[in-house]
């Protein structure tokens, strides 16, 4: 029962977030398409200027908003669960458990918005839709319906370990000093833009963000074969390793006041 | 249930060693006081208690199983504690919708009832509350727990002298109808003693005494009378502080006393909870 209302606890903090995320996406998508609408019957008024729309890599934004909001909710839930009598193993199991739940629910929304882009697209009009997942469903060979499923477990697989990174990075967070705190999540990645910056300016031989891009393409199995197994895999492998700091982290932090 | 035992406890903070090799018994259904100067260690042994923060060296039990990291035992310990942890952002009737859910036994018609007592307004926003309302609530939510440990942390800071007044109602209403364990660490000793059942005084991070807080009471002694009087009743009894003043002179004791043998002309009388705590506390023999 009390594992219950954990559970329930932290996906009631969700939903709030998520619905606004997913309103936005529709408001973007609605918007783009009246003014698509009004461009096509009227050629010469060109309103907002959109005569295509842009449905670009639907799922990495879905993966940025999940980490932001994972990350930004971990201490306030960790304070009111730890107020309320819960161990943090619970709070963590409770937490992976949540997850699981705003993964599929995600996957499912995602998917089912993707294949309605997708379909759209291919009906001619001119609207351009590319999913995070979209390689595996489209360079694989296979026929849809074979593939769709191991992708929809990849995709729920990936969200997974977005989330317990956001809480990995939370928790770490959680227990350092608020200067260093500061250093780490603000002057760091300002610091690492800058210097890739620099790079790409001065250094044109080599892209560390392509490097980046194609690393990724490899951990998450679309540069090997576009077989989405290789892609669960080593997400369940980050997964696994992330969950394991994320609880040993847990497990030694004491509530801090504001 | 044989109740709560902190054994052998030690925490350090850094350099600082906020408990030293504390060791204390809680009994079921009883009203403990926690006393302590400011920076005693009353909130670290609450806090171990509660396995919000962890001890150093040292176990907390509960009916002899290990209550940190224990799910099993944390349902039964409620901390109400000085500093927030609830959600500034939710507001009042929300946080103890989910208190309930939280606490099995919580009881949410009770809980109205004492908002209504209190008169707090439970659409008012965490955050939002004053450091005194902000009190109320986790008082609220603490009592309605019904947890069969409460841990309460400082409950009268910021409470006028009416809502200290319900609180200590709440308190002796709750210990006859529904009982449970109380500790209450507070600094407003003498109001708050006529709740306390049995006294535990912290000082530097060690217990300097742990007794029922009749007996305590009874032991203490105020005896007054020409200096010469007093230093020669004395002689033979703990002394827990003198104070002089002309030709007359004041001893603080702790002791059985026979009234048939005080001298003529000295005064005996008690000493209050506050008296007793801040003599004991300054005296220099912890130990005693």
């Amino acid at each position: 029962m009390k594992r219950n209302a954990s559970i329930q606890y932290q996906l009631a903090g969700w939903i709030k977030p998520l619905v606004m995320y997913y309103l936005f996406m529709a408001a973007y998508l609605v918007i783009s398409l009246l003014s698509f609408i009004r461009n096509s019957a009227y050629p010469d008024n060109t309103g907002l200027g959109i005569s295509s729309i842009y449905f670009y890599y639907w799922g990495f934004d879905t993966m940025i908003v999940l980490f932001a909001i994972g990350f930004f909710s971990f201490k306030s839930t960790f304070d009111m669960l730890i107020q309320n009598g819960y161990s943090r193993r619970k709070i963590f199991t409770g937490g992976m458990l949540a997850f699981l739940g705003i993964s599929t629910v995600t996957t499912i929304f995602d998917t089912i918005v993707g294949q309605i882009l997708n379909r759209w697209e291919g009906m001619g009009n001119d609207l351009y839709y590319y999913g995070a997942f979209d390689y595996y469903l489209t360079h694989s060979g296979k026929d849809l319906l074979t593939v769709l499923l191991p992708v929809f477990i990849l995709n729920i697989c990936v969200y997974m370990a977005v989330l317990a990174s956001s809480w990995f990075f939370a928790a770490a967070a959680y227990r350092l000093d608020k200067n260093v705190r500061l250093l780490f999540f603000i002057v760091m990645p300002l610091l690492i833009l800058l210097m890739l910056m620099i790079q790409e300016r001065f250094f044109t031989q080599v892209s560390i963000a392509n490097l980046i891009s194609s690393g990724l393409g490899y951990v998450f199995g679309w540069s090997n074969g576009a077989n989405p197994r290789i892609g669960v895999a080593v997400s369940l492998i980050i997964l696994a390793g992330v969950s394991t700091f994320t609880l040993l982290l847990q497990t030694r932090i004491t509530p801090q006041p504001e | 249930m044989s109740g709560m035992d902190v054994e052998k406890v030690t925490k350090r903070f850094g350099n600082v060693n906020a408990l030293r090799d504390v060791s204390v018994h809680f009994d079921p259904n009883k009203v403990y006081g926690l006393l302590g100067s400011n920076s005693a260690g009353k909130s670290t042994l609450l806090n171990v208690i509660a396995g919000r923060i962890f001890a150093n060296e040292g176990a907390v039990r509960m009916d002899g199983v290990p209550v940190p990291e224990n799910d099993s035992a944390l349902r039964n310990i409620f901390l109400m504690s000085e500093t927030n942890l609830y959600p500034g952002n939710m507001k009042i009737h929300r946080a103890l919708k989910w208190t309930a859910k939280f606490y099995p036994d919580f009881d949410e018609a009770y809980a109205n009832r004492l908002a209504a007592e209190f008169k707090i307004d439970p659409n008012k926003k965490i955050k939002s509350l004053s450091t005194g309302t902000r009190t109320i609530f986790k008082i609220i939510a603490a009592l309605a727990s019904n947890a069969a440990y409460l841990l309460l942390d400082e409950p009268t800071l910021g409470l006028d002298a009416e809502n200290r007044e319900i609180f200590y109602q709440a308190i002796i209403r709750k210990c006859t109808e529904n009982p449970c364990t109380i500790i209450i660490a507070t600094h407003l000793i003498e109001e708050a003693s006529v709740i306390f059942d049995h006294v535990v005084i912290v000082k530097d991070g060690r217990i300097i005494r742990d007794e029922s807080c009749e007996e305590l009471l009874r032991k203490g002694r105020e005896i007054t009378g020409s200096a010469s009087a007093v230093e020669q009743f004395i002689q033979d009894k703990t002394v827990l502080g003198v104070e002089s003043f002309g030709g007359q002179k004041t001893a603080y004791c702790l002791g059985e006393f026979n009234s048939l043998s005080v001298p003529e002309g000295l005064r005996v009388s008690g000493m209050n909870l506050q008296k007793l705590f801040i003599r004991m506390v300054h005296s220099q023999e912890e130990g005693i």
